[in-house]
């Protein structure tokens, strides 16, 4: 993206040309720049959007790297500036600056086969994989999508669940938790990681993204091992405060890791000993 | 090109200072304690060079305020607060280990993507530092070669040498804000004579960091007891992050401005002690327990530091281990890793 100013504090202006409804506290915003300049990003990529007068917020760029004038992020209404942002509508206007943050290694595994495991809001780093793989199916093997969640509701793009089945040579497993009583639920019901058992993977020939809460990384990067992966061959996404995106605020550090800059994709090999994370 | 200032000449070369247009901050008695102050109305007699250590560090304070304006936001559009572009400043007597600061945090800030606020004002800083003639129990410059004395990173350098000042002069900025106030020349026995100082300020400094390997000691001792023991004494208040002179953390929030209609986004000093500094969305906290927060602060500087911008991230100034309500000591948790204390 580039921008009038040199100044890499000053958001651009973006509209909210559309607002999905996923799930009671989560909605999808599809912006568009107003200066007409696209937000080139890679997926696993963020960006940091701005409520004027609120703050600002870091969300994972969700939608395809594919489509070259919007973009879309994903917000659970979890705190002031993701509440506020609860009550835009169509026609207005946001902040955005970004992308930000190193992405998937995906040109780096073109020809392997990929397990992307997802928790919950984790979902939305590996989508723009998905959307990816979707439009370059023949890089690739063999892809298996896990995901997981708390309760059937608290899913997100379940709308393109049906799509993603249909990509050639791609499987989509789902697991949650807890299934309310008078929910309709056909797949798995128990912890993410319970759906490695669909999955054979050709050792040395697969690469592994992992997105979600921490505590349930820390358990699928603990089974992955025991599986045999090493750690190279792990990705995960990590979450941290943050408010400048470029390696200045200091919040996000891991040791002598920045998320913001040398994340928030990470390999488990670089960051399995650092402190205050996956511990 | 080296002059000597007679010490009852310090008053007529700040005027000369002021009368060239530029702001001034000096170190001035503050209720006992020595404090840096912009020289207002000419005051100069009220500057003190006689000072061991200033209880905020002078340079931060300065380049990354406490509290800056960033942005206004108005009617749909977005404005830079920058600093004035006009408004050179002089700080005189900054000590060698806050000078060392200085360049610590322009690592930082002005690492790609550089920071607009923080480089306008290090643009016009001129910074005359002084050479230090005393030192206390609190001092340890000397275990990371940050201090008593400059060699390089000043535009003027002073040496005290009682009824004179030595005048050593570092850069371009430094001479040209000397060029037209005249001074003898410096000769042989001053340097001697500074020399002879600086030697002797070495002697007085007592506290010290073996830095040897330091990061294989620290890397080491990640899970040592240490961190939850410290976290029995230590209050979380973040004095140690607000003293700290390499401390560069800050948070960003919008404040409305209510009489213009306008939102600030403004950001102010933020530190790693401090409970929400790692706090997420549904109070995640990534470092919870007080044991982290102190290993993190420790491990930045004395650890991580060297990997992130190629050097310790402590300058030996002091002023963590003489404000800590807990008496906490950052030297004596090290030599506490090292084995080197009982």
């Amino acid at each position: 993206m580039s921008s009038m100013s040199e100044n890499p504090y000053v958001p651009v202006f973006a509209k909210v040309i559309d607002v999905r409804d996923e799930n009671p506290i989560t909605k999808t915003f599809r912006l568009r720049m107003v200066n007409g300049e696209a937000l080139r990003f890679r997926p696993g990529q963020f960006d940091i959007i701005s409520y004027f007068g609120v703050g600002e917020s870091a969300f994972s760029i969700c939608s395809s790297p594919e489509e070259k004038n919007v973009f879309e992020n994903t917000v659970r209404k979890v705190g002031r500036v993701t509440t506020a942002l609860f009550n835009v509508k169509p026609g207005e206007t946001l902040g955005v600056r970004g992308p930000y943050g190193k992405p998937w290694p995906l040109e780096k595994i073109v020809g392997n086969d990929l397990i992307l495991i997802g928790g919950g809001m984790g979902l939305a780093p590996l989508r723009p994989v998905i959307h990816y793989i979707a439009k370059h199916r023949d890089l690739y093997g063999s892809v298996d999508i896990l995901y997981g969640a708390r309760t059937p509701s608290d899913m997100i793009y379940t709308y393109e669940f049906e799509s993603w089945r249909n990509i050639p040579n791609t499987r989509l497993y789902l697991t949650v938790d807890y299934v309310p009583p008078g929910v309709r639920w056909e797949h798995d019901v128990g912890v993410v990681t319970e759906l490695l058992k669909y999955v054979k993977p050709r050792m040395r020939y697969t690469t592994i993204f992992v997105c979600g809460p921490e505590i349930m990384m820390k358990f699928t990067a603990q089974l992955l091992l025991r599986m045999g992966f090493y750690p190279s061959e792990i990705f995960l996404s990590l979450e941290r405060r943050m408010k400048c995106g470029i390696g200045k605020c200091g919040h996000c550090q891991i040791g002598y890791k920045y998320v913001c800059k040398d994340g928030p994709v990470f390999n488990l090999e670089e960051i399995g000993l650092l402190p205050d994370v996956i511990e | 090109m080296s002059f000597v200032l007679k010490r009852e000449e310090l008053p007529h070369f700040s005027r000369h200072i002021l009368a060239k247009g530029y702001s001034l901050f000096a170190p001035v008695k503050v209720n006992a304690r020595s404090s840096f102050r912009k020289i207002e109305d000419g005051r100069v007699e009220d500057i003190s060079l006689d000072y061991i250590r200033t209880t905020m560090p002078p340079l931060k304070t300065l380049l990354i305020p406490p509290r800056e304006v960033m942005l206004r936001i108005r009617d749909g559009k977005i404005e830079e607060v920058l600093p004035d572009p006009n408004a050179k400043t002089v700080v005189l007597g900054v000590h060698s280990c806050d000078v060392n600061a200085m360049n610590l945090l322009e690592r930082v800030y002005m690492d790609r993507p550089k920071d607009p606020y923080f480089e306008a004002r290090r643009n016009n800083l001129i910074v005359i530092a002084l050479n230090c003639k005393n030192a206390d129990e609190y001092c340890f410059c000397t275990s990371f070669g940050t201090g008593p004395s400059l060699e390089e990173g000043f535009d003027l350098l002073l040496t005290d040498l009682g009824d004179r000042f030595l005048m050593e002069v570092g850069s371009r900025k430094g001479a040209e804000l000397i060029e037209d106030f005249y001074m003898p020349k410096a000769s042989s026995t001053d340097f001697m004579e500074k020399d002879d100082s600086i030697r002797r300020v070495k002697g007085m400094i007592r506290r010290h960091v073996n830095t040897a390997g330091i990061q294989r000691v620290m890397t080491g001792a990640l899970y040592n007891p240490i961190w939850n023991e410290l976290a029995e004494k230590c209050t979380g208040c973040g004095s140690c992050n607000m003293v700290c002179p390499t401390c560069f953390c800050f948070n960003v929030v919008d404040e409305p401005e209510l009489d213009s209609g306008s939102v600030l986004r403004t950001r102010t000093w933020d530190g790693c002690l401090l409970w929400e500094y790692a706090e997420v969305a549904l109070g995640g906290n990534f470092r919870r327990d007080l044991s982290a927060r102190i290993r993190q602060f420790v491990n930045h500087k004395m650890n991580y530091w060297l990997n992130q911008y190629g050097s310790l991230g402590c300058v030996g100034c002091g002023r963590c281990v003489e404000q800590c309500p807990a008496k906490i000591d950052i030297t004596n948790i090290v030599a506490r890793l090292r084995g080197e204390t009982l």
